[in-house]
């Protein structure tokens, strides 16, 4: 498929001819930093703001969904409202990565979710490579490459006054169709990029290691070990590309209301605290523990996947510096040690 | 210097058993952060830190340690807000060795890019309220003087809360937050519903500052930790200039006493209430 050209003038016309029949999320200006969100009429995404706070997940699996609502002696039966599709317009790599780990668990799973279905395949997702990563970024490490994507239709590749659009499906074909074919100069441009970027990416952390050293691991004294400051709040999960653990509750008012999906993290007592008033998980080590072994062990062992893609948004947001990063150096070291012992 | 007297306080009371742990900070994993740390024996004194960056408010994890005899580093905001707790009977002040540093303000960045945190600039109290030990010369002046928060907050209120993820960062980091239920997780009856609807989000705030007024020590940490930089701190001082006015009394400044809400004389102003 012929590489495209976007001229960085040109990208908010470009945006809104799409727009009529689509909703666009991209990413915005948000108080000094930026986020994805639904692009108002004409308004520019910010394609050079670094790392959207949150990941692009929110657009697909959105933090609070209706499934269906009742008034007493009726319930009024589940259906997938029709929105217009979405395009997701700028995402970065680690963001595509972490909808191909939602897609294992909510798309070809045993139960298939409706509403992430409809949205899912009705969107088209545009990539857009990062020029350099940020500190605390460690998608290296996965084997992630913003220069060759995973699960996009179209990537954007920065080419100095514009970007190569880079088709990769017949869906992204269609949506870049309009454009004009790349110039030499400019797929020069766009490959220096990637030339540049590969060349100052931050040191790897050994996730091989890692996941060989907890792939059996549940008890050990290793997790009190590395609890050190977290105070169990769930800002972490929420900004996480794959978390997905939800809670499904009744919000009722007199006879009517309705039945609502939201996000619930893992860090959180009430995660699973039971009926009884029973909570088998009451230490912040077994809360850390959990996080830790979904990412790295059972998305592992149930979705052939890792749960982390290593947009390292966990480290920026976390009010105390926890850093997964060196919570993986020091259980790695620990775990093999006892393995041996 | 800070640092080393810390480091040299932490180690004396370790090596003579008069603690059993000492709360400080440790080198962070990025540059301009620091992180907790609870040296536990003598050889962990080397890895103490002091600097610009240290920001996280240490009073926050003495509830840890139940029974245990801790060395604690406060700046003046975190010393305020053990000072609510002490008149509030969740930390015994004889299980406490005190290091108070004297303040100017903490940092984000280093060097060049350090720029003072936005939640210092209009501090006016530099100087620990309680502490065995104070470190650092005397700091006299506010950065800026403190703004009178003219006018309604409310409609700005409402637009943050529309950015709220319920994370509750703002509340895991507070000390005073220390409820074991907080009524926002409580599931009978169902207070606040899961999700990020805005009205459920402000009545959660609402509810935390209503909570916190009076008794705050205004060390920031609720706006620091949030992912999405609301400026909680704002809503939070406006509610605290409110108590000031009213009662004469900024929180944790008095040891001797207990505060706005822990008196009552009949001659209290009652306006506020119906």
């Amino acid at each position: 498929m012929n590489p495209k050209l976007l001229r960085k003038t040109e990208i908010a016309a470009f945006v809104q001819s799409l727009a009529p029949s689509h909703t666009i999320v991209a990413p915005q200006p948000d108080e000094g930093q930026c986020s994805y969100g639904v692009l108002s009429n004409g308004a520019q995404p910010a394609l050079d703001g670094g790392r959207p706070r949150k990941s692009a997940k929110e657009a697909l699996y959105p933090q609070k969904e209706r499934m269906f609502a009742f008034e007493a002696g009726a319930v009024e039966p589940c259906s997938v409202e029709p929105e217009p599709p979405l395009i997701l317009f700028g995402v970065r790599a680690c963001d595509l990565k972490g909808i191909e780990a939602l897609d294992t668990v909510l798309l070809h799973g045993a139960f298939v979710d409706a509403f992430y279905k409809a949205r899912r395949e009705a969107a088209a997702i545009v990539g857009l490579a990062c020029e350099k990563m940020c500190p605390t970024c460690f998608c290296n490490s996965f084997g992630i490459d913003p220069y060759a994507p995973p699960a996009c239709d179209v990537n954007l590749v920065p080419a100095g006054d514009a970007f190569v659009a880079q088709p990769l499906t017949e869906k992204g074909e269609a949506l870049v169709a309009s454009l004009p074919d790349a110039d030499a100069a400019h797929l020069a441009t766009a490959r220096k990029a990637g030339e540049a970027f590969h060349a100052a990416e931050n040191p790897k952390v050994a996730v091989d290691a890692f996941v060989e050293a907890v792939a059996e691991v549940f008890e050990s004294p290793a997790w009190e070990g590395i609890v050190d400051g977290c105070i169990n709040c769930g800002g972490c999960t929420y900004v996480c590309p794959t978390c997905h653990c939800f809670d499904i509750v009744d919000e009722t008012i007199g006879h009517r209301g309705q039945r609502v999906r939201a996000w619930d993290t893992c860090m959180a007592a009430r995660f699973t605290l039971h009926t009884s008033g029973h909570n088998p998980r009451v230490t912040p080590a077994q809360r850390l523990r959990q996080r830790i072994l979904h990412k790295f062990q059972y998305m592992k062992k149930n979705q052939s996947i890792l749960g982390c893609t290593g947009c390292g948004r966990c480290v920026a947001v976390c009010p105390v510096n926890w850093d997964i990063r060196d919570a993986i150096g020091r259980l790695t070291e620990e775990l093999s040690t006892a393995s041996k012992a | 210097m800070i640092q080393r007297a810390i480091q040299k306080l932490a180690r004396e009371k370790l090596e003579a058993k008069a603690i059993d742990l000492f709360l400080g900070y440790a080198r962070g994993t990025l540059p301009g952060r620091v992180k907790p740390f609870a040296a536990a024996g003598a050889a962990d004194c080397d890895r103490l830190v002091w600097n610009e960056n240290c920001d996280t408010n240490l009073v926050n994890y003495l509830a840890r340690y139940p029974g245990k005899k801790i060395g604690i580093v406060v700046k003046p905001c975190d010393a305020r807000t053990l000072v609510t707790l002490l008149h509030e009977n969740q930390v015994k002040r004889e299980n406490l060795f005190i290091v108070g540093v004297n303040c100017p303000g903490v940092k984000t960045g280093v060097g060049a890019e350090a720029a003072m945190q936005p939640q210092c600039l209009a501090c006016e109290i530099r100087k620990p309220p309680i502490a065995d030990v104070t470190l650092g010369g005397p700091v006299e002046t506010a950065i800026a003087p403190q703004a009178k928060l003219a006018g309604e907050l409310w409609d700005e209120f409402k637009g943050e809360m529309q950015r709220c993820i319920r994370c509750f960062a703002c509340r895991n980091a507070c000390p005073l937050c220390y409820c074991t239920t907080c009524f926002a997780e409580q599931t009978m009856p169902e207070l606040v519903y899961p999700g990020n609807d805005a009205a459920e989000s402000a009545f959660f705030q609402l509810g935390r500052i209503m909570h916190i007024a009076g008794r705050c020590g205004e060390c920031g940490g609720c706006e620091r930790a949030c992912p999405m930089d609301i400026p909680l701190q704002k809503i939070i001082r406006k509610a605290a200039a409110f108590l000031e006015e009213t009662y004469g009394e900024k929180a944790g400044l008095s040891v001797e006493t207990p505060g706005a809400l822990g008196t009552f004389s009949p001659t209290d102003n009652n306006s506020i209430f119906l």
